[in-house]
């Protein structure tokens, strides 16, 4: 029976070898205000460091990952894995890091990061199409836009923008929010008080916690389940919810097509 | 595959009682309208009239025979157990494979012969257009209640099961480090494809074959001069990265010129494949020996199973364009060009489900000289054996 499995799975198929070239990178940082990663499918997870430790910090964005390859035989699989690089562009302040594959090895070919390293003030913005973002202790703003996968951010952002096709999102931290999110659900987490935030998650729930209510103005869509709980909101309801406290200056919208849940993270 | 499945069953279902031993089968037509007249030594064996949808098959014992269609005559030779078949445009053929499963449109008895008529049959498309719209539904109503069942059976299978199969293919795979762990998934995308190429090939055959259920008719395959045919080649094999397991498919156009009863070559594998930036033309060459099938001397061969080999060409090219972080700066245009040759050997079980119609069952062994590319950017490498599996639909013209 394993015998006759086994030659029904060999049939339809095709025979070769992988392999893998591992890589790292170091890039001089001096003068470089944001960075823009823009990579094929990859996890990717970056970490920010603090640049009054310099001996920790260096001034450098330091990039460290593996190309996996296939091939007919085991020779071919290691060259392929050689064929392809990771490339940097700079431009007043702003530097690029994407991926150069020759047309020879496209689709024998996958990217995989172990990690990115840079200052934590530095400005981020991360591009992927399939691929786990997981970002860090970074202090400037940070902007992700990945097709598939899920979205992890934890720092003290200046502000935060996150749109995904598919997948989770998970936002940790102060300032300006803007996250969307087709197919999923989306958990944000205001760690001071309360900042401008629109969250759009047309397949999935949302969760939002704020670390204050005052002068906010709540407005909030959903077929779903509506839950506000904080010290100026309290609702249970479903399809339209709005409410002001205080001056209202901080707007903050949530449309979601599933279950919404606000409250305050003394609560 | 589904072809062969299909084979199966229309040979288990239809098995008719076997004819006496002792006689031949003379089949007659089809032919524009005509009268037609078997003679023995003694005089009439058989009258039947045929027409363009009118065959008639008469039994009788061995002997000399002479068919006559007004002034025109053959006289032929026939021993118990064989069949003859006369094409009344003139030309006679026989062959001594042994009395068929078809029903006879006339049964002689051994001594003495007696005339028999074929009605002519309307045209049937009752039965074809139910089972268009419910798989099997035109065979229960063509009083094949056991066909229609088991067609039922088989289609709600493979499509649950392709169904279930492509939903547990999930999107996400890879998007996680620790996914590399998993299963690479070779056994579920195999299943995947190997149902929804069983799902199409029944569909498309069991169409065909309500017409035939429907009119009653023995069926004769016309090999035609040239063969036109789609066919969906797949691979399940190694990806890269995450996941690690890939389907590729290939789905291309072939038209297949006879040079004899037994020898078919032409172009083959024409296909256009879109990736992200790039465009692949695909076109080969392929040369195929029948095996076994329908031949002038055998022509009621309702399968045929063919070996050959051939070239598979692509040429692929990229168009990027790339903006400089600079606004100022002008976006650089680049063109990459790449092609290969993948040459294979290809083994193929054909059905006919209509006279020029067929479904058939491939399998490939190939290896490309040059990555070979699919859709959607997707590659297998060079010097990687290729072992493809697949279904084809093929009409002789």
């Amino acid at each position: 029976m394993r015998r006759w499995l086994f030659g029904l799975l060999l049939a339809g198929c095709s025979l070769g070898a992988r392999a893998q070239g591992a890589f790292e990178v170091e890039r001089d940082l001096s003068g470089v205000q944001a960075l823009s990663v823009d990579l094929p499918s990859t996890p990717i997870a970056v970490r920010g460091c603090d640049r009054v430790v310099p001996e920790s910090c260096p001034e450098a964005l330091l990039v460290q990952g593996r190309w996996h390859a296939t091939g007919g035989t085991p020779s071919e699989a290691r060259r392929n894995a050689t064929r392809p690089s990771v490339d940097f562009e700079t431009f007043e302040g702003l530097m690029r890091m994407s991926a150069t594959v020759p047309l020879e090895v496209e689709g024998l070919v996958d990217l995989e990061l172990d990690g990115v390293g840079l200052p934590s003030d530095v400005d981020l913005e991360v591009r992927t199409s399939l691929g786990d973002v997981e970002v860090r202790a970074m202090t400037g703003s940070v902007l992700v836009d990945v097709e598939v996968g899920d979205v992890d951010i934890q720092g003290e952002m200046r502000s935060t923008g996150v749109h995904v096709d598919e997948g989770q999102v998970l936002v940790e931290g102060p300032g300006a929010m803007d996250i969307r999110v087709e197919r999923g659900g989306v958990r944000a987490e205001h760690t001071a008080g309360a900042d401008e935030t629109t969250i759009l998650a047309p397949g999935g729930d949302v969760e939002l916690v704020l670390g204050d209510d005052a002068d906010v103005d709540l407005r909030i869509e959903s077929p779903g389940r509506i839950r506000v709980q904080t010290d100026a909101f309290s609702a249970a309801t479903t399809g339209l919810y709005r409410a002001r406290s205080g001056t209202g200056a901080t707007r903050v919208e949530i449309r979601a097509g599933g279950d919404v849940s606000v409250r305050l993270s003394a609560l | 595959m589904s072809a062969l499945l299909l084979a199966v069953v229309s040979a288990v279902v239809s098995a008719a009682p076997p004819n006496a031993p002792d006689t031949a089968r003379i089949e007659l037509g089809p032919a524009a309208p005509a009268d037609v007249v078997v003679e023995d030594a003694r005089g009439v064996v058989a009258r039947a009239r045929v027409g363009p949808q009118a065959t008639a098959v008469v039994h009788v014992p061995p002997g000399d025979y002479v068919v006559r269609t007004g002034e025109r005559r053959e006289a032929l030779h026939v021993e118990a157990g064989e069949v003859h078949g006369v094409e009344l445009s003139g030309q006679l053929v026989s062959s001594s494979e042994p009395a068929g499963a078809e029903q006879p449109s006339a049964r002689l008895p051994a001594v003495p012969a007696e005339a028999s008529v074929v009605p002519s049959r309307p045209r049937a498309w009752r039965a074809p257009l139910m089972s268009t719209f419910v798989p099997g539904l035109g065979h229960a109503w063509a009083g094949k209640p056991l066909w229609g069942v088991g067609i039922l059976a088989v289609m709600a299978g493979s499509v649950t099961g392709a169904v279930v199969m492509g939903r547990s293919i999930d999107r996400s795979d890879g998007a996680t480090p620790s996914d590399a762990a998993r299963s690479p998934g070779y056994a579920r995308l195999a299943g995947f494809a190997a149902l929804t190429s069983v799902a199409s090939a029944l569909y498309v055959g069991q169409i065909f074959d309500a017409h035939r259920v429907e009119r009653g008719t023995v069926l004769r395959p016309v090999p035609g001069r040239v063969q036109l045919r789609f066919d969906r080649l797949t691979a399940v094999a190694m990806a890269p990265g995450r996941p690690r397991a890939a389907l590729y498919d290939d789905l291309s156009l072939a038209a297949m010129v006879r040079l004899s009863p037994r020898v078919h070559v032409g172009a083959s594998d024409a296909s256009v494949k879109l990736g992200p930036e790039q465009t692949v033309l695909q076109l080969g060459v392929r040369a195929m020996a029948q095996l076994y099938g329908p031949l002038p001397q055998a022509p009621l061969r309702r399968v045929a199973v063919s070996v050959g080999g051939g070239v598979l060409g692509q040429a692929t090219t990229r168009r990027g364009q790339r903006h400089a972080l600079d606004p100022a700066a002008e976006p650089t245009a680049s063109t990459q060009r790449d092609g290969t040759a993948v040459p294979y050997l290809l083994a193929d079980a054909r059905l006919f489900v209509a006279p020029r119609w067929s479904v058939g069952a491939l399998g490939r062994l190939g290896v490309p000289l040059r990555p070979r590319r699919y859709r959607a950017g997707a590659a297998l490498p060079a010097y990687g054996p290729t072992i493809e599996l697949g279904v084809s639909l093929g009409v002789n013209l």
